[in-house]
């Protein structure tokens, strides 16, 4: 592959394209449920698939259209790698969401000759490493230093978590290059590795994790790296606003592909249930396994609908997407999080004693856990978006009206503008006025409990903001107590349903989220959560959605939001099966 | 012993009985020394390569925990229930596999114990002689549903034994298994009985075993299976009279479910340690994350979670002597509480561990994503939440009779660390249902209105208030065979009361009782319990929270835990 490609940037692929080329991971082949339990276990990932993804040219999505790959809209970068993520969400990270996450620092803040460097590089398959924790997380080693000698660096010390460190051709380096505390003491540095330089760097101390098995971490010894000043990314001592102003893209896209696992884990325990005997009936006979399914199918159609709005706000609202995506993040794994432990519970002694068909529920499981864990450890979830958080509610204090571009799933994109991508409070919340938008409103019945529960959510969301907006700088800090933070929750928790709602007010009508009944048990769950304790739903509501995601597993349909009602006849025997 | 100094041992043998957990536990050694019977790091080592812990196993053995596994009277050591369970949490605290290895023998044995007779000379004899005997229960496709047993007990001159049991814990590895298998064709409570198939004693050739499952924890454990093919036995094989099998199964369930209780304590044990490690080991921000309001309150609501199960470990155990015919209930109380406080507990501080939560290969970590997999077996064997919260519903109808007093100080005083049993239960007291529910749940008021004024207080009367509507919303529960979303929500309920009575009269049977430690510790596992009821939100606990993490780092500072069983076994 080459930057002159024929072919226009937006190519002709369809969204669905990989599950085509994949298969039926239920029926033998070479990158069948089967062999994806086998090389978790072995701690690899399908060769087969990998050739796959290569003749694809998954690369190209990793890559802007405009400096020549195919990547245009995020929430179709999102579709097209969600089957990826529907069969091993650690082929997904180890070919090309870690990559990924490292290049988003090069578009974000490098230079025109650095973007165009890495694009080709990226073009041509290879790879970049970068540490787990990056600057959001807090719990930040002090261990890499480099020192300036002439037009390059010279990098020592040690970065204890690095993913994919023996095997990319390239390392983003988080290190230390001024003294003093303080968040403009921090650089990126791009190192390409070659024969010369590789042999100072030792990466030799595997790491290993239980879930995501197949993932390559190392930590990483610099023994005097000299890495060229050019290929330091962003102006020097700013990689902490780099790094919160990428690190927004991969927090609103990991969630929203992390979707298709649970999409996934909800059609097996579908047909685990159906086919599983117990007490003279089947386990989705027993009303208490319906109830696990029902809750798990809501909280999974929540957690669609906020991932894919806030995906599209990177692109409709992207100045105001840093405190979004950093508590979407957090709840949208809380949901899918949720989702599989109901799981887990239905498909019970199943699920730990490994039975096949189903065993690759106990893979989903764990992967999905790595996939939740944030960055950097040690405090609470919340406290990044928290020193932001006053400003961005403030400044859309007045706003009643939302952008229905937000909740028009699946209506196109203009390219992702990384400059307009803001490192704090940017232009404010684009997303909460939906709770009160006459459009989204007017989209319920007036009367139906499904707008009961909205109007609570709305209060709630109102409350929390106004204790929020009122915050000093002291309170957000690191001292932020845990009422602050469990205010940040509840706030993000409303957001969700703001986004569900919207979603609702958008879709046509063959949607699942027109039915009243979805409705309500959705936005049930999240006010359930905003109470402190997801109650079992009401009996009729319980039916309802294992109803859905019966028939939509009986015909084969996913049960993500994207999936229509109707099956095209030519992909009649994929998508939505696995 | 000679009879003149017979009396001098039975004075000693006393407060031997709890030494011995001690004793255990310094056996056991340091974790993190690789000469320690389990290391951390030979433990994530084996894990990964789904191997048994062989040498572990064997040095227990050889140090004889199996004797605590044997009521005296057969020849163990066996009186007090506490005294295994300790042992055994000792071990799940270091490694889970290990314990759950050595651990089956007792639940594969105590169905001996319970129907008595000609068996249990054969039983103990097998567990002394370090069996390992397994419980073969289950059959692939079925399940919890015991009933539908299709392994067939054709009884005569021997018994003979055909079908599968699977996925069953030391299936092949054990030397013996208690076998549960329809013995009769007539539908009904009687057609099943209890066999116990010495492999040394059946042609080799009628038994094949079945391959090891891939679990999701406990990597290392022998899950297997044994097939049976014309497998006979001698009659005096039988444990119990035929017929009885379902009988004595559902009995032993309502001893080895508690039994199961300190494998989650253990783990819980683990997990608050590698928390507290972590933030004082860590900085964030440039400060200690200890020093985090938000961290302390983490800490405190982890170290809540671990004392609630304690607790109900605790209590139950000594229920399981004193309340004996209320086992069928309590037992099931236990069984749904404790590994699901433990699994919200090891969901709760996997985020705030952050990477370190998943990595290991590194010295010194690792431990934590191993017990955070291997947690989920104690809520999956031997009857998962689901069959206990409906074994709960089923008691609806007894818990929800009308009051039969309990004096509260009564309970109190059975919970008394230095209080103890009078020796091994009776089994002939086990009811497969009881008459009046659980009188512990029951002196949940009587238990608050001895708190008096102390912080505690308030979350305690909020849950004693919940309990009289939960009780009449189960009263008013339809009776269903197949209960709803709502009748288990009611039993969840149900349960954290009991933890609720349970953590209040251990406090109030504590040493330290009234004093600060104490009443910080009760506030937070009872605000606690009021948030997973929604009685209150999580912010508003979270002051009685980050005492009890001031608490808890205090004592990790000084190489000690947290703990409502301080001293026990130094008890007189």
């Amino acid at each position: 592959m080459s930057l002159d490609r024929a072919e226009p940037a937006t190519g002709p692929r369809e969204p669905d394209d990989l599950d085509l080329l994949f298969g039926d991971p239920r029926e033998p082949g070479p990158f069948d449920y089967a062999t994806i339990v086998a090389d978790d276990e072995a701690r690899r990932v399908s060769g087969t698939a990998s050739t796959l993804l290569d003749e694809w040219d998954a690369a190209a999505d990793l890559v802007p259209a405009e400096l020549g790959g195919r990547w245009v809209s995020t929430e179709d970068l999102v579709r097209r790698w969600r089957p990826v993520f529907r069969r091993d969400p650690s082929l997904g990270m180890a070919h090309g969401l870690t990559t990924f996450g490292a290049a988003l620092h090069v578009w974000t803040a490098g230079d025109e000759a650095q973007r165009t460097d890495v694009a080709r590089r990226l073009l041509r398959g290879e790879r970049i490493a970068s540490g787990l924790h990056d600057l959001d997380g807090g719990g930040l080693a002090d261990d890499c230093v480099a020192d300036l000698y002439g037009d390059r660096w010279l990098v020592r010390g040690a970065v204890p978590l690095v993913d994919e460190a023996d095997r990319a051709e390239s390392m983003l380096i988080l290190a230390r290059t001024a003294s003093g505390p303080g968040s403009r003491s921090r650089s990126l540095l791009l190192w390409h590795a070659d024969a010369a330089t590789r042999p100072l760097v030792d990466t030799s101390e595997r790491v290993q994790t239980g879930g995501l098995r197949a993932r390559r971490i190392a930590a990483a010894e610099f023994h005097g790296l000299p890495v060229p000043v050019d290929r330091t990314i962003g102006i020097r001592g700013t990689a902490a606003k780099t790094a919160r102003t990428a690190s927004q893209v991969g927090r609103a896209v990991i969630p929203a592909l992390a979707v298709a696992t649970v999409d996934a884990s909800l059609g097996l325990a579908v047909r685990y249930g159906a086919e599983r005997s117990l007490y003279g009936g089947s386990v989705l006979d027993l009303p208490q396994s319906r109830a696990l399914l029902a809750g798990a199918v809501a909280d999974m159609l929540v957690a669609d609908a906020f991932s894919t709005v806030v995906v599209r706000a990177l692109h409709v609202a992207p100045k105001g997407c840093r405190v979004l995506t950093v508590g979407s993040q957090i709840v949208v794994m809380q949901l899918l999080s949720a989702a599989m432990q109901d799981l887990s519970v239905l498909f019970g002694s199943t699920f730990y004693a490994r039975v096949a068909p189903y065993d690759v529920f106990e893979k989903f499981l764990r992967d999905l856990a790595a996939l939740a864990v944030p960055d950097g450890g040690g405090t609470a979830a919340f406290a990044p978006m928290l020193p932001d958080l006053p400003a961005w509610l403030d400044r859309t204090r007045e706003s009643v009206e939302v952008d229905p571009a937000l909740f028009r799933l699946g209506d196109p994109l203009e390219p992702l503008a990384f400059d307009r991508l803001a490192s704090r409070a940017g232009t404010g919340d684009p997303l909460g006025a939906a709770l009160r938008d006459p459009v989204v409103r007017a989209a319920f019945a007036v009367g139906g409990p499904e707008l009961g529960v909205l109007e609570r959510i709305a209060e709630a969301f109102e409350a929390a903001r106004h204790e929020l907006a009122a915050l000093s700088p002291e309170q957000t800090g690191a001292d932020a107590s845990p009422t602050t933070l469990s205010l940040a929750h509840r706030l993000t928790l409303a957001l969700a349903a703001a986004a569900f709602a919207g979603v609702c007010a958008e879709a046509e009508a063959a949607s699942i989220t027109a039915d009243p009944l979805i409705r309500e048990a959705c936005l049930r769950r999240i006010e359930d959560r905003l109470a402190g304790r997801v109650g079992p739903l009401e009996p009729h509501l319980v039916e309802r959605l294992a109803a859905f995601a019966e028939d939509r597993t009986d015909r084969g349909i996913r049960l993500t939001l994207s999936a229509r009602d109707e099956a095209p006849p030519t992909r009649a025997t994929e998508g939505g099966t696995i | 012993m000679t009879t003149a100094d017979g009396p001098v041992i039975e004075v000693v043998a006393t407060p031997g009985a709890r030494r011995v957990v001690h004793e255990f536990d310094r056996f056991l050694g340091d974790p993190r020394d690789a000469a320690s019977v389990v290391p951390t790091d030979r433990s994530v080592e084996l894990d990964e390569r789904r191997e048994f812990p062989v040498d572990a196993i064997a040095r227990v053995d050889d140090w004889g925990l199996q004797r605590w596994y044997v009521p005296e009277a057969h020849g163990g050591e066996l009186r007090d229930f506490l005294v295994p369970m300790m042992m055994i949490r000792a071990i799940a605290r270091r490694d889970l596999t290990v314990a759950v290895a050595h651990g089956v023998t007792f639940l594969g044995a105590v169905g001996a114990w319970i129907t008595g007779g000609t068996i249990t000379a054969a039983m103990a004899e097998l567990v002394l002689d370090c069996g390992p005997v397994s419980w073969g229960l289950t059959e692939r496709g079925r399940g919890s549903d015991l009933s539908n047993t299709a392994t067939t007990a054709s009884i005569g001159d021997r018994v003979v034994l055909d079908g599968e049991k699977w996925p069953i814990n030391n299936a092949t590895r054990g030397r013996a298994m208690t076998v549960l298998a329809r013995s009769s064709d007539q539908p009904g409570p009687r057609s099943l009985s209890l066999v116990l198939l010495d492999k040394h004693r059946v042609d080799a050739r009628s038994l094949a075993t079945l391959p090891k499952v891939a679990t999701h924890g406990t990597r290392g454990a022998d899950i297997s299976g044994l097939a049976m093919r014309g497998a006979a036995v001698e009659a005096e094989m039988l444990v119990g009279p035929p017929g009885h099998g379902l009988e004595t199964v559902l009995k032993s369930l309502q001893l080895t479910r508690p039994l199961t209780t300190p494998l989650s304590v253990g783990a819980a044990d683990h997990v608050v340690g590698a928390a507290l490690r972590f933030a004082l080991g860590h900085r964030s921000a440039g400060r200690p994350v200890a020093d985090l309001p938000s961290a302390r309150a983490t800490l405190g609501t982890a170290v809540a979670d671990g004392l609630l199960a304690e607790s109900v470990m605790y209590a139950v155990s000594r229920e399981m002597h004193h309340a004996t015919q209320e086992m069928a209930l309590v037992s099931s109380l236990a069984k749904f509480l404790v590994p699901s406080t433990v699994d919200l507990l090891v969901r709760d501080v996997t985020p705030f561990l952050g990477a370190e939560s998943q990595v290991f290969g590194v010295a010194g970590l690792g431990g934590f994503q191993k017990v955070a997999r291997d947690n989920r077996v104690v809520g999956i064997f031997d009857g998962n939440s689901m069959v206990n919260l409906n074994m709960i519903v089923n008691e609806f109808g007894t818990i929800t009779r009308p009051d039969e007093p309990v004096d509260p100080a009564v309970l109190v005083d059975a919970l008394r660390r230095d209080a103890e049993p009078d020796g091994w239960l009776d089994p002939s007291r086990l009811r497969l249902v009881t008459r009046r529910g659980s009188r512990l749940l029951r002196a949940l008021p009587g238990l608050v209105d001895l708190l008096g004024s102390g912080t505690a207080a308030g979350p305690a009367r909020r849950i004693a208030s919940e309990l009289d509507r939960v009780v009449a919303a189960a009263a008013e529960a339809p009776r269903e065979a197949m209960p709803s979303p709502h009748s288990f929500d009611l039993a969840e309920r149900i349960a954290l009361c009991f933890g609720a009575a349970c953590a209040i009269g251990v406090e109030l049977a504590g040493p330290d009782v009234g004093g600060a430690a104490s009443e910080i510790r009760l506030a937070a596992v009872l605000e606690r319990i009021a948030v997973r009821l929604g009685l209150q939100d999580g912010s508003s606990a979270s002051a009685s929270a980050g005492r009890l993490g001031d608490l808890a780092l205090q004592a990790a500072r000084d190489g000690r835990r947290v703990t409502v069983l301080e001293g026990w076994e130094d008890a007189p």
